[in-house]
């Protein structure tokens, strides 16, 4: 097993050179903590907040617009001057407010209902922790960090930067569909420890969906491996520079039309892992109260609540990681890497927290636009479409890079940070267009035919509507 | 089968894609604010309400010169929010003496206007509660001189309808009425109306001024009544002495004895 490089400098520095085992821990921790502290986190938290005011601004309503962050404010000079008497307080908080940008800002906190972020978690925090009679003590209290444990763990496996990655490790993309069934078994053990109907029957169904898409997912997965010729996530993002100023046309989505199909059954597999609208069979609240959850409060149900949120950051991350070009940036890559490297680390850190934010925002989008699925077409959705739809983009993957190889050979990419150059695909343009224009012309003569054959509307139906 | 199965996935895409189309288009219209699409939620302390439906079930109203004091209201309420008396007045007909309507109990359900049998009782569109704004302020707070002043149905319904607009959009006249209705500035906060408003204060007040008079009246009458009984006392000693005055002195048998 490899560690990235942050992680062998922080063990040599703390044991000096042939670190012993629990300095290269440390490093270990630190550097897989360090990302999901800073990162992954925050946008867990402000990923609430995006999901309420994107589903107000859908059905027309305002959203947390009240409550802001001059509390805070308050707290806070009231704290630095204690000494002085109310009224002398007030008055420095009136002129802290009157500063120019500081009321716009807090404004703007206000409206944008961040401000509510603190007080929920002040909320969830001050709330009882109840752990109903009849439960499982044991099981009902470690399913939570199990949950979180799941969605946290990937995300060491997950390129950040050049040298913000934890675990190097030659099965990457395996370990992070490995570390996140963890996830399952925390949602069963809270459906089982709960004592309760409705939980038991929200972590069946959960581990019935989940264990369905991990299929999907792997399958997806096993698309860019077969493509990129390699496990390790830091070497498929490698591999999908290509040296241009246009970088993003190196992207593994622009490769070929199945890997763009990939990504999206991907996508949707990983909407289904993360039990979330129109999947969220596991807690559907008009049949099952709550589901798995429904016995939980407080911090333990917010532990649900932040598993859920990372869990969909995982999935924007991997997707962005497999198919988007992991942290590089769309327009070429050589300015950012002659820069110094803690600026090369926020740089390429916020560029994959801006593409799973992107993957996070479609998310929301989706859960607040379609219902939600009965449980038999859940499983229908998976076994019948996404896995076929699946082992055909696999078929058809490994068709072009045959026909690919033996037209054009193999070249050696550009090297790209202390990555060598990898194998790839030798496609010129013309290639690059077959490999687009076949496939997707061959699928719209079917869909031709298919809607000619099936896409008519029921005679009687069609006298009804009038043929609209 | 084959392109049964394909033409399912392009319809399922087709759908998916066009509520995606859908939902799309009402978030950037509503974060533009494009053709009345802001939303349509009022942002209720700020803005009040400026539409009220005439059939809306607001505060209750009893116009206290038809009521009989039944008790009908008070049996159909679910919450308990009724307390009354009541007098016979001059035509010795029953009129309540004092009706409160608890309006911080009240769920406005409309039981207590189906079961009044003389109508006495009924809805206004008012429903501000909140003593922290205008209307609500107008409509609870009131001083105790005005508390024997009654509203009927219609000036209620005005003062709600007034008081549901910003102060300083109304005209001078219609201010100048509601200063005379209600006092702005007043200090009561829980809402009881028919024959007045009341604070528990001012409602223990009222009640022990009630208790008072009651005494009073009932001091009276037994005065009265002594008075009575000290007067028939002295007609029956009177009839007594002349009944004496009219036997034989000095012979109690009236002269039969031997």
């Amino acid at each position: 097993m490899e560690f990235g490089p942050a992680v062998n400098t922080i063990a040599t520095w703390i044991s000096g050179p042939d670190p012993s085992w629990w300095a290269v821990g440390i490093g270990l921790v630190a550097v897989w903590v360090i990302p999901v502290l800073a990162i992954v986190f925050p946008v867990a938290a402000v990923g609430q907040i995006i999901e309420r005011k994107v589903a107000a601004a859908m059905q027309r309503r305002h959203g947390p617009n009240t409550v802001g962050m001059d509390g805070i404010l308050r707290l806070v000079v009231r704290l630095a001057f204690f000494f002085l008497p109310r009224a002398a307080q007030d008055r420095i908080q009136a002129r802290i407010t009157a500063l120019p940008g500081v009321g716009w800002t807090l404004g703007l906190l206000q409206r944008s209902g961040l401000g509510q972020l603190a007080a929920d978690g002040v909320k969830m925090i001050g709330k009882e922790d109840i752990v109903p009679a009849g439960t499982d003590g044991l099981v009902f209290r470690a399913a939570p960090y199990l949950a979180l444990v799941g969605a946290f763990l990937p995300f060491a496996a997950i390129p950040f930067a050049q040298n913000l990655v934890a675990l190097e490790v030659p099965v990457g993309a395996l370990y992070v569909v490995a570390a996140s069934g963890f996830t399952v078994v925390g949602l069963l053990m809270a459906g089982w420890g709960s004592g309760n109907k409705f939980s038991l029957l929200g972590g069946m169904r959960a581990v019935a969906q989940v264990v369905s898409y991990e299929i999907p997912v792997g399958l997806a997965i096993a698309g860019v491996v077969l493509w990129c010729g390699t496990m390790d996530l830091h070497q498929i993002v490698a591999h999908q520079y290509n040296g241009q100023w246009y970088s993003f046309l190196g992207w593994n989505i622009f490769q070929s039309p199945f890997l763009a199909l990939l990504a999206c059954l991907l996508f949707f597999a990983g909407l289904a892992e993360c039990q979330r609208t129109p999947f969220d069979m596991a807690e559907a609240e008009s049949e099952l109260v709550s589901g798995f959850n429904t016995e939980y409060s407080g911090l333990r149900w917010g532990m649900f609540a932040m598993a859920e949120y990372s869990e969909m950051i995982l999935v924007g991350a991997l997707v962005s990681t497999l198919f988007l070009g992991g942290y590089q940036s769309p327009i070429g890559e050589p300015w950012i890497m002659s820069l110094p490297g803690w600026l090369e680390t926020i740089i390429h850190a916020g560029i994959l927290l801006v593409k799973f934010t992107l993957g996070v925002v479609l998310m929301v989008w989706i859960r607040w636009t379609l219902p939600r699925f009965r449980v038999d077409q859940v499983m229908r959705l998976c076994w019948l479409t996404l896995v076929p739809l699946c082992l055909l983009s696999l078929f058809g993957l490994a068709l072009t890079m045959l026909l690919g190889g033996l037209a054009g050979g193999v070249h050696t990419g550009p090297a790209y940070g202390r990555i060598p150059g990898m194998q790839h695909i030798n496609l010129d343009a013309l290639g690059w267009l077959v490999t687009w224009v076949v496939p997707v012309g061959f699928a719209a003569v079917l869909v031709a035919v298919a809607r000619r054959r099936h896409g008519q509307m029921h005679p009687a139906l069609k006298q009804l509507t009038g043929g609209a | 089968m084959i392109l049964a199965w394909v033409n399912g996935i392009y319809e399922g895409v087709d759908a998916f894609l066009t509520g995606m189309g859908t939902t799309a288009r009402f978030l950037v219209e509503n974060v533009r604010g494009q053709g009345g699409a802001t939303a349509v939620t009022r942002q209720y302390p700020q803005q009040p309400a400026e539409i009220v439906g005439e059939r809306v079930r607001g505060h209750l109203f009893n116009k206290a010169d038809i009521c009989i004091v039944c008790h009908a209201c008070d049996k159909a309420c679910p919450v308990d929010c009724f307390s009354m008396d009541g007098e016979r007045d001059a035509n010795n007909k029953m009129r309540a003496s004092r009706f409160d309507i608890d309006l911080s109990k009240c769920i406005y359900c409309g039981l207590c206007v189906r079961a009044c049998p003389t109508d006495s009782l009924s809805m206004t569109t008012g429903f501000e509660i909140d003593p922290h704004t205008d209307a609500g302020r107008y409509l609870f707070r009131r001083n105790t001189g005005q508390l024997d002043r009654k509203l009927d149905a219609p000036d209620v319904v005005r003062m709600a309808q007034l008081a549901n607009q910003p102060r300083e959009s109304l005209s001078a006249e219609d201010r100048a009425w509601l200063d005379s209705v209600v006092d702005p500035a007043g200090e009561h906060l829980i809402g009881m109306y028919g024959l007045g408003y009341f604070t528990p204060e001012e409602k223990a007040k009222a009640d022990a001024e009630r208790e008072r008079k009651k005494k009073e009246k009932e001091a009276a009458a037994a005065a009265a009544k002594a008075a009575k009984a000290a007067l028939e006392k002295a007609a029956a000693e009177k009839a007594l002495a002349a009944k004496e005055a009219a036997t034989p002195a000095g012979r109690p048998d009236g002269g039969n004895a031997p």
